[in-house]
């Protein structure tokens, strides 16, 4: 029963969705006047993957700011783009932790409570865990619909477009601490 | 008392869990943006206004009229430095895009509230209703034509192995398709059964007759089925109800100072001709035998093992006592009145269990043309579907129909595999030992004039009854003691007790059937 436990709170916790920048997002409350871009995670069909914030992103390439300064990538290259708007907090443990709970606490209720309520909670429980694992989720992925790009526009640190001004020797990331 | 503490902590933090998933839940950000302001949300608390050259207004309180965009906020280089800081104003002309952003409500946590909303459903019924739940032997389905539909329970008051009996039950709706019948045996409760047999018995007769079964184990043939030209029970003509085998039942409510109080349904009949009668019963008992078989386990506590083990033993003050249950409920008494008047027993139907009816045939020996025919019941304690005079024209011998084959098609689910295993090892050869979830399908190669038979169903064996967690918060002695000294006052006191949960008994019990595939 316990290794069973265990193994389905692995199962839960790996279904759940990696968040890029937990470190240094603010959660959404906070989010609601941040004037950065959101963090991307870029996988590239033949360089390193690259990770940072998003600057923008025009009709063929993407700008993002990594610790190391400012990369421009041709979308071309891009295989999947993963991304997170904001901090998600402790929700997911906190899901998978009620999951877990709500099992065993079905117990309790004898055996309808197994039959009927355990599953409930182990169905709905982990779609609840990865739903809130995907909650400040964005994504692109060059095998889905490329309007995608369009979309992700607007989480990036210049929305309207990258500044003809900007110099890129000196655009800096965002902060990697909260605030 | 330990366990409704427990349930109520549990539901208190299901209900906790269910709050705080919808109301606490994850936030998500609204964003919308766009070169004109009258497309954004204005309900947001802060404004991004963003220029040509990369900068950004960050802007609480903010307002845009058609020259000037204002607010309290800051103002931010292409590196999102703060620059200047304060009461702001940006001519409209100068910004390309505006931006707003609001918290929205996730639905992520729906999931969670949902399993807990059914947890608490289910925890609160089972604190207040711990003997609603469903119980009562094998449960036996069979192809009525379109699906396979309950038909019988087996051998239901067969509740030790010295109690182990043969039960027939009539198959009015069964309706195979060919030759080969299945029959599915379930076991949708609480409770290890024991079965030694499961057989059919298929009784031939002519195209205008049907068959129908004594209590003495007898199958009658008759031609002529009349209907009642009255039924009139305490609530009025009863006639629409019991008229036909449609499962529109006739049902009453227990009385609530007295279960064991009687009512009385009086039938007339217009029979033409002299012969030898029989008046067939459809029916099936409510919820009360259940509920005092359970409250009687919950009285006795941890000390039911011991009480069940006295009458296993043959204990007779035991034995004697509880057969006084079954004497004060009884069963459908029968009583016709003869050509001179005088009111006579002709017999009783009796048959436990509350999930499937069952057909009998009470004789009306000595009465040739009944007109008259009165049922003496406990009230509230039966359910009929159909009531007819039947004439009889002879007594019919069933053949006997073996399965061929029988096959385990759903595994139990509460029990370790290893027990069970251990358990059907130690049964004897041909007995199959059942858990709650198993299920067994049955095939019967049935004679060559089938569509001419009447089909009942064979099974023996014996069941044992679960004890359950919530039942023992009950223990008490004094009042299991009562039960056996004195069984009419148990009756007396239990009844508004069981009238308090009357209503809701028939949904809470089958709720309660532990089954995978329920038709």
């Amino acid at each position: 029963m316990k290794t069973s436990l265990i193994t389905l709170l692995a199962l839960v916790l790996s279904s759940c969705a990696t968040q890029y920048g937990a470190r240094y997002l603010p959660d959404a409350e906070h989010a609601l006047d941040d004037p950065y871009g959101v963090i991307v995670h870029v996988t590239l069909y033949e360089d390193a993957p690259v990770e940072g914030e998003l600057l923008a992103i025009s009709s063929d390439s993407v700008f993002v700011a990594d610790p190391l300064g400012f990369r421009a990538i041709a979308k071309a290259s891009v295989h999947e783009l993963l991304g997170n708007t904001f901090d998600r907090g402790d929700n997911v443990i906190t899901y998978s932790v009620a999951t877990i709970v709500g099992m065993l606490g079905s117990i309790s209720a004898g055996a309808p409570g197994i039959v009927f309520i355990m599953p409930l909670y182990l169905v709905l429980g982990t779609i609840s865990t990865v739903s809130a694992s995907n909650i400040s989720r964005i994504s692109y992925a060059s095998w889905d619909n490329a309007e995608q790009w369009n979309a992700l526009a607007k989480w990036a640190r210049f929305p309207a477009g990258l500044p003809k001004t900007l110099h890129r020797d000196f655009v800096h990331h965002r902060p990697t601490t909260k605030y | 008392m330990k366990q409704q503490t427990r349930n109520t902590w549990v539901t208190a933090a299901a209900l906790l869990l269910a709050c705080s998933a919808i109301t606490c839940g994850p936030k998500t950000i609204v964003r919308s943006s766009d070169s004109d302001p009258a497309k954004i949300d204005h309900q947001s608390r802060f404004l991004k206004a963003y220029l040509g050259d990369g900068s950004l207004y960050v802007l609480n309180n903010w307002s845009i009229d058609s020259e000037f965009v204002t607010g309290v906020g800051s103002l931010y280089d292409q590196n999102r430095v703060a620059t200047e800081t304060g009461n702001l104003k940006v001519p409209r002309a100068q910004v390309v895009l505006f931006e707003s952003n609001t918290l929205g409500q996730s639905v992520a946590g729906t999931g969670l509230a949902i399993s807990a909303i059914a947890h608490i459903a289910l925890t609160i019924y089972c604190i207040q209703n711990p003997k609603a739940c469903f119980g009562s032997c094998p449960t036996f389905y069979v192809s009525n034509g379109k699906e396979d539909a309950l038909m019988a329970e087996g051998f239901s008051s067969s509740i030790l192995p010295s109690k182990e009996e043969e039960d027939i039950d009539a198959l009015p709706h069964a309706r195979p398709s060919s030759r080969t019948m299945t029959v599915r045996m379930k076991n949708e409760a609480l409770e290890t059964h024991v079965v030694r047999s499961v057989d059919v018995l298929a009784v031939p007769h002519e195209p205008h007759e049907r068959v129908f079964k004594t209590d003495d184990g007898a199958f009658c043939a008759a031609s002529d089925m009349l209907k009642p030209i009255l039924a009139t029970a305490t609530e009025g003509s009863v006639l629409d109800k019991i008229e036909r085998l449609d499962g529109a039942e006739r049902r009453s409510w227990t009385d609530s100072a007295d279960l064991s109080a009687k009512e009385t349904i009086d039938l007339d009949f217009n029979p033409t001709q002299s012969g030898e009668y029989g008046l067939v019963i459809a029916a099936r008992q409510t919820f009360v035998s259940t509920y005092l078989f359970y409250q009687g386990l919950s009285y006795l506590g941890s000390n039911a093992g011991e009480m069940l083990s006295r009458a296993e033993r043959g204990d007779r003050y035991v034995n004697s006592r509880s057969d006084q249950f079954r004497k004060l409920l009884g069963g459908i008494e029968v009583w016709a009145e003869d050509s001179t008047g005088v009111w006579k027993q002709a017999g009783e139907a009796y048959e436990m269990g509350p999930i499937a009816t069952d057909v009998h045939l009470v004789k009306l020996s000595g009465v040739p043309q009944p007109r008259h025919v009165r049922l003496r019941l406990a009230q509230g304690s039966w359910r009929i579907d159909w009531l007819a005079l039947a004439k009889l024209e002879r007594e019919v011998q069933p053949t006997l129909v073996h399965p061929s084959s029988r096959v385990h098609t759903q595994e139990q689910i509460l029990l370790p595999r290893d027990s069970t295993q251990n358990a059907a090892s130690l049964a004897p050869p041909g007995t199959l030992v059942t858990q709650p979830g198993d299920e067994y399908l049955y095939t019967f190669e049935l004679p060559q004039n089938y569509s001419n038979c009447e089909l009942f169903l064979k099974s023996r064996g014996y069941y044992l009854e679960w004890m359950r967690e919530d039942w023992l918060t009950e223990e008490n002695p004094t009042l299991a003691a009562l039960m056996f000294f004195d069984p009419k006052g148990t009756m007396q006191r239990e009844a508004p007790r069981f009238k308090e949960m009357e209503a809701m008994m028939e949904t809470s019990f089958w709720k309660t059937k532990i089954s995978r595939n329920i038709p």
